[in-house]
């Protein structure tokens, strides 16, 4: 047996072993629960960190997605893949969390000011949480909050416009903009973080 | 260098590449499952067909929003016009008939008392089958809305003291109760032992 069908015999174990946990869990063992949260709670966890930049709100609300993901665990039948379902759960979770924080007075002056405080921002997030983030999330926590929750969707979770627009509720073309705003901004904060490296050196 | 030569410099293929780079997981400073662990013990699986009632509650609670608004917005057009008629009122209580109660007027005084009697039976019965609840513990818009129709029923059974032969008074007395029952048939659920606590956590 070579290496590659080592690794592929490790993937169907832990696939089926997967499905087993699902399977229990919606028989109500919280044991299988459990294990579950252990295979995905930090890939979730980073989601929800990307989506709402700030540690706290990102550790409340990827509990929630767990609460949420065992109250509807029946709902999954299996037609995708577990993680990508339970993506999209926490998805809608972190953006109901969004809608529920702030009116759409608060969120309107917060993306119109936030393009102009990213110094502040990034003062604001504490070093000892930052400081093992790469490069680019640190960027993309400084993002104005629509264009990051755009730029997260579509380049780190890989939905369609018409998808984020829907989840939003904007125009495509305003998800299209939103993205394209990010990626300028990104490519400029890194490309001055590369002249400031030549500098230094 | 300039921030457009800044931007030109990280071209969309390098950023492409550092999204892809980027750690899929991340690990949360605090323990996640104890918080949900104690959450999912007070909140119990729900099955497909559930989630569907759940929806449907959802899709009621508009009308019953706007049902709301209706009666208050018939209230306060009646209690508008309610002056004329106290005016009118010491007038014909010059009158000896008028010193002296129908028999209509007494028919109509055990109607109401009737009609409230069965509301407060009713409410109190839903309010016991939920274990007593905290109203306050609902969110405060859905406390506005049950407040709103309190004062309606109230402000038209003061109206109804004064005009007691008003069958659409009595009409709209029994309509109010019946939205303010609905009401609280939806919300209940969601107060008590039932309430989402686990965001506190």
């Amino acid at each position: 047996m070579n290496s590659s069908q080592v690794i592929d015999a490790q993937n169907l174990f832990a696939s089926s072993q997967e499905q087993e946990w699902i399977a229990q869990a919606k028989q109500g063992s919280q044991a299988a629960f459990h294990q579950l949260y252990q295979l995905h709670h930090k890939r979730v966890y980073a989601l929800c960190w990307r989506m709402l930049a700030d540690k706290d709100s990102a550790e409340d609300v990827c509990q929630e997605v767990f609460v949420v993901l065992w109250q509807k665990i029946n709902n999954f039948r299996g037609e995708s893949k577990f993680s990508t379902w339970l993506h999209s759960v926490a998805s809608n979770v972190v953006l109901g969390h969004l809608r529920k924080q702030k009116n759409w007075l608060q969120r309107v002056f917060s993306i119109e000011d936030q393009a102009g405080k990213s110094q502040e921002i990034e003062e604001a997030i504490p070093l000892d949480d930052s400081s093992e983030l790469e490069e680019l999330d640190k960027h993309i926590a400084k993002l104005p909050e629509r264009a990051r929750l755009v730029f997260v969707l579509f380049a780190v979770e890989g939905y369609r416009h018409e998808e984020i627009a829907n989840m939003l509720n904007m125009a495509v073309g305003s998800s299209k903009s939103q993205y394209h705003r990010a990626k300028s901004l990104l490519k400029e904060w890194l490309s001055e973080d590369a002249a400031l490296g030549e500098a230094n050196e | 260098m300039n921030k457009q030569a800044n931007v030109e410099s990280i071209t969309d293929q390098v950023l492409a590449d550092k999204v892809n780079s980027l750690p899929d997981e991340m690990t949360p400073e605090r323990d996640l499952w104890a918080g949900i662990e104690r959450a999912i013990q007070a909140k119990p699986q729900q099955s497909t067909s559930e989630f569907v009632v759940d929806d449907s509650k959802r899709k009621y609670f508009t009308p019953t929003a706007w049902a709301a608004s209706v009666v208050a917005a018939v209230l306060v057009t009646w209690l508008s016009f309610s002056p004329v008629e106290e005016q009118v009122k010491p007038l014909t209580a010059q009158t000896s008939e008028a010193n002296q109660p129908s028999n209509k007027t007494v028919v109509n005084d055990e109607l109401v008392a009737m009609i409230q009697n069965n509301f407060t039976e009713q409410r109190q019965a839903m309010l016991v089958s939920f274990g007593q609840p905290d109203l306050k513990q609902l969110p405060l818009k859905m406390q506005t809305q049950l407040t709103q129709l309190a004062q309606a029923r109230l402000a038209i059974e003061k109206a109804l003291q004064n005009d007691k032969n008003n069958v659409d008074l009595l009409n709209l007395l029994r309509f109010t109760q019946q939205q303010e029952l609905n009401l609280l048939q939806q919300l209940l659920p969601l107060t008590g032992s039932q309430a989402p606590k686990w965001q506190t956590i």
